[in-house]
């Protein structure tokens, strides 16, 4: 019985499918003269469907017609107002689609003539006008949905610069681009992944500045994609990175149109998903993860120094604890004698070794940041409350941390904070944790051992062929000037170097530094 | 070809700067002043000459036999046994140094750090993250030196400067008190540390600009020369004759340090520039022993062979210095004999021969000319 079980069971399943999923061809098929046989097709497609609209009418009180469309995805008045209001004039003229699309004052429409782009078109907000007798349908682009309004992006804020972040709908992301590259070489390729959710996939770049090589190589690694449905721009990441072992985000996501359209002029290429505000870049390298767009608006002077704080602080934020466990468990002599003794007095009535305080505290740390996001809005504060009691005052007092530790742990967290992605804090406060066990059981050797071990993974990581740590390592001496400094508008002639020999190299004029020359005077 | 990444010349030659500098002003300056005494400059400088004569052999056989290593153009020069024999000494050398670094570095480790952890342990973790480096191959090698090299120098730099205020420049005085002879002893010593240059016939082939190779190997040498001679000179202004009893003797001047009271104790900086040389230098040779051992097996891929010889490597280890009093006593004796035969014997031989395999080449086809 058993042997049969297992036969059976495969075609049953096969079965089911067939049942739920509409058949191919009747997908496919084109649409026919007959309007009842097309409304017949579509509608078993769609049964249990109420949100889509069959309205049968009438073309000049000759021609029966039907309008196909789905509900809170058209704008029905304008589809009262501009379409079917002169089709239902006496006088109106159902001839050809020709005639119909001449008498309707919309701008812009689609002939059709297959039943997968009556779906498509409906899908995207398009109404779709059948007629009797024509065996082309009339997609008419009314797309009106309710959406999120542009809003000021909150995980990247700034304190100058736009206030503009994309919003779920990808139309309206591209024309963000669009509004700030107005040149006819931003290109937008779009393409659909997704067997269920058929989702819009823009990939944009700007032609004469992006690597052809690269594009093709993104194109390739999304067609290789199939998948139920992209619900995020998360999604793809996961499926296109170079190495999917890596903690290291080998693809910059950001909301920013701003940030899109830098890197878009530095010849990167930008992948756009509906249905997510969040876009992805690529390539980068580790670098690109340290820079926050406001660098580049504010002077260069303290964009540079920012950004050394940033480097500084992302050190802190990864081997902060684990420099205090290692000199504490191993190092003391390293300490100045006062300091040595503060803390000596302070971890009297700790009852753990350094290692297991630091990894309870930097635990609770996490938990209380990890809570603070998902909380809803009104127990945040409760939230807040209880974390400063539980890493402060009354953890101290508890005799289950010491001053120190507590220090510690807040001046990590503050340094993750400073990290201006959110992927590379999350990354870094994992790797956090190896290294403080490192540090734990080697000391400053072991801490050594573990940063070694980090860039030995860096180096070899690349982003889409490009190294990760491009330019340090392979030095590229042209690109540093935007890594270890933000060097000054008018001294970046030439733009970042990635892969291949034929780059657009002179991003612009040299010589722009203003000065007031004799002859100006 | 058995290496599929390439590395720049420059980045060969910072890979070898890191690896033998790092080691070399930890290790050397006690080591050479045994019989340089205050003219242990002079011995670096003399020893140095073996440096830039190892890397002129290595560009010129490589301008000889392109794309091949030391161990395919050894056979092809002395024939199937001869060659292999060359190449099984080669290795063997090869993994000898680096059990000597890595011992060096795990016993500093534990003498000055970690008083009580297990040696295996020590030397184990090492070997562990190096082989991870081996394993990801030259180019990540290459960029990791790269970004360890100006947190190696500007570290060193900074503990130089820091020192400033201790040092007594007349220490340095006489010049050549007992003649010529002792600097030249001193310089055999120096000699393993440049000689260790040889190694750049084995990255020669996967160097993506080798014409570049000669004039950026020789500038290696040189900046490992002034690095070394600069510690040297700060140490020996600093302990005078003292300096000859230290085993580490830039920690202990690092244990000099105090600033305000405040910037004290900074030999931890020197442990990180030593825990980060030490990687560089023990990957670097693990790169060549595996490698070449692929090569001289003639296997496909030398990754199958990385943890293996890490185990080996260890194990050389114990093997060969039981403890750290024959360790210290063979730099003085058997060590330095050993390496240095072959560090000038090796390249000697194969230029001569090349030199006489090239010339019988060019006979045979001038005879060839000829009979036509």
């Amino acid at each position: 019985m058993k042997i049969f079980r297992r036969t059976r069971r495969p075609r049953s399943t096969q079965k089911n499918q067939s049942v739920t999923i509409p058949p191919k061809n009747l997908k496919d098929s084109p649409l026919s003269k007959d309007l009842k046989q097309n409304l017949q097709i579509l509608k078993s497609l769609y049964t249990d469907c109420s949100d889509v609209i069959f309205h049968d009418f009438v073309i000049g009180e000759k021609e029966t017609a039907a309008l196909v469309y789905i509900d809170g995805l058209s704008n029905i008045e304008e589809i009262d107002e501009h379409l079917l209001e002169p089709l239902m004039k006496e006088n109106a003229d159902a001839g050809s689609i020709t005639a119909i699309k001449d008498q309707i004052s919309i701008s812009s429409t689609k002939k059709i003539n297959k039943i997968s782009d009556v779906i498509n078109e409906i899908s995207n907000g398009n109404p779709v006008i059948l007629v009797h007798n024509l065996n082309t349908g009339l997609a008419v682009a009314l797309p009106h949905w309710e959406m999120r309004s542009i809003e000021d992006p909150a995980a990247e804020s700034v304190v100058r610069g736009p206030r503009e972040g994309f919003v779920e709908t990808i139309r309206v992301n591209t024309s963000l681009i669009r509004r700030k590259i107005k040149s006819p070489q931003l290109k937008m390729k779009s393409m659909v992944i997704g067997k269920y959710t058929q989702t819009q996939i823009v990939i944009t770049y700007i032609e004469g500045i992006c690597n052809q090589r690269l594009l093709k190589e993104i194109e390739n690694r999304l067609n290789k994609i199939s998948i139920d449905g992209i619900l995020e721009s998360g999604y793809i990441e996961e499926m296109i990175e170079d190495n999917p072992y890596s903690p290291f985000p080998q693809v910059l996501s950001t909301e920013r149109p701003d940030v899109v359209s830098a890197n878009l002029l530095e010849g990167r290429a930008a992948i756009l998903v509906d249905g997510s505000p969040f876009a992805l870049i690529m390539p980068i390298s580790f670098w690109s993860l340290m820079q926050s767009s406001e660098d580049y608006y504010q002077g260069f002077i303290v964009g540079t120094t920012i950004r050394w704080l940033r480097y500084f602080f992302l050190c802190v934020a990864l081997l902060a604890p684990s420099l205090y466990v290692a000199i504490l468990t191993y190092h003391q002599e390293m300490l100045p004698t006062t300091l040595l003794l503060t803390i000596a007095q302070s971890r009297e009535q700790i009852p753990f070794p350094a290692l297991v305080e630091a990894l309870l505290m930097e635990l609770t740390f996490e938990a209380l940041r990890e809570a603070g996001v998902r909380l809803p809005k009104q127990v945040g504060a409760a939230v807040s409350i209880v974390g400063a009691l539980v890493i402060g005052q009354a953890a101290i007092q508890a005799g289950l941390a010491s001053a120190p530790m507590v220090m510690v742990v807040a001046i990590t967290g503050i340094a993750s904070f400073l990290i201006p992605r959110y992927s590379m804090a999350t990354s870094i406060r994992l790797l956090r944790f190896p290294i403080m066990f490192l540090s734990g059981f080697l000391g400053l050797t072991g801490l050594m051992l573990g940063v070694i071990t980090l860039v030995i993974h860096l180096c070899s990581l690349r982003s889409f062929g490009v190294p990760y740590l491009d330019p340090l390592g392979p030095t590229k001496k042209s690109s540093l000037k935007d890594v270890l400094f933000r060097a000054p508008m008018w001294s970046q002639t030439t733009r970042p170097h990635f892969t291949g020999d034929d780059w657009n190299k002179n991003r612009q004029a040299p010589g722009q530094k203003p000065h007031l020359g004799k002859g100006d005077q | 070809m058995i290496e599929k990444r390439k590395i720049t010349s420059a980045q060969m030659a910072i890979i070898m700067y890191t690896s033998i500098t790092s080691t070399g002003i930890l290790l050397l300056p006690s080591a050479a002043f045994q019989y340089a005494k205050r003219d242990i400059w002079l011995a670096l400088i003399i020893g140095a000459a073996l440096g830039l004569f190892t890397v002129f052999a290595a560009c010129r056989l490589h301008q000889y036999f392109p794309k091949k290593t030391l161990i395919q153009y050894s056979e092809q020069l002395l024939g199937r046994f001869a060659g292999k024999l060359i190449g099984f000494i080669y290795i063997f050398f090869v993994i000898y140094l680096n059990s000597f670094i890595l011992r060096e570095y795990s016993e500093s480790i534990i003498s000055n750090f970690l008083s009580s952890t297990p040696l295996f342990i020590v030397m184990g973790s090492m070997v562990f993250v190096c082989s991870l480096g081996v394993r990801s191959g030259i180019e990540v090698l290459g960029r990791c030196a790269q970004i360890f090299m100006p947190v190696i120098v500007l570290l060193f730099l900074l503990i130089l400067i820091l020192l400033i205020p201790e040092l007594e420049p007349l220490n340095i005085l006489p010049v050549m008190e007992n003649g010529i002879i002792p600097p030249i002893k001193g310089s055999l010593v120096a000699m393993i540390w440049f000689g260790e240059y040889i190694l750049i016939s084995s990255l020669l082939p996967f160097v993506s600009d080798p014409n570049k190779g000669l004039k950026n190997g020789m500038t290696s040498v040189l900046a490992t020369l002034s690095a070394i001679v600069m510690v040297s000179l700060v140490i020996l202004s600093l302990f005078g004759q003292l300096m000859g009893d230290y085993l580490f003797p830039v920690i202990v001047a690092a244990r000099y340090i105090s600033i305000a009271d405040f910037v004290e104790h900074v030999e931890a900086i020197i442990m990180a520039i030593w825990v980060l040389g030490a990687f560089m230098k023990i990957s670097l040779f693990y790169y060549v022993t595996v490698l070449e051992t692929a090569q001289w097996f003639k296997l496909s891929d030398y990754r199958p062979l990385v943890f293996p010889l890490g185990l080996l490597l260890v194990i050389f280890c114990r093997w060969i210095f039981p403890n750290l009093q024959q360790l210290i006593e063979s730099v003085g004796l058997a060590f330095t004999a050993f390496s240095v035969s072959i560090e000038i014997g090796l390249p000697v031989l194969l230029l001569i021969s090349a030199f006489i395999f090239q010339k019988l080449r060019q006979n045979k086809g001038n005879q060839r000319n000829e009979s036509v």
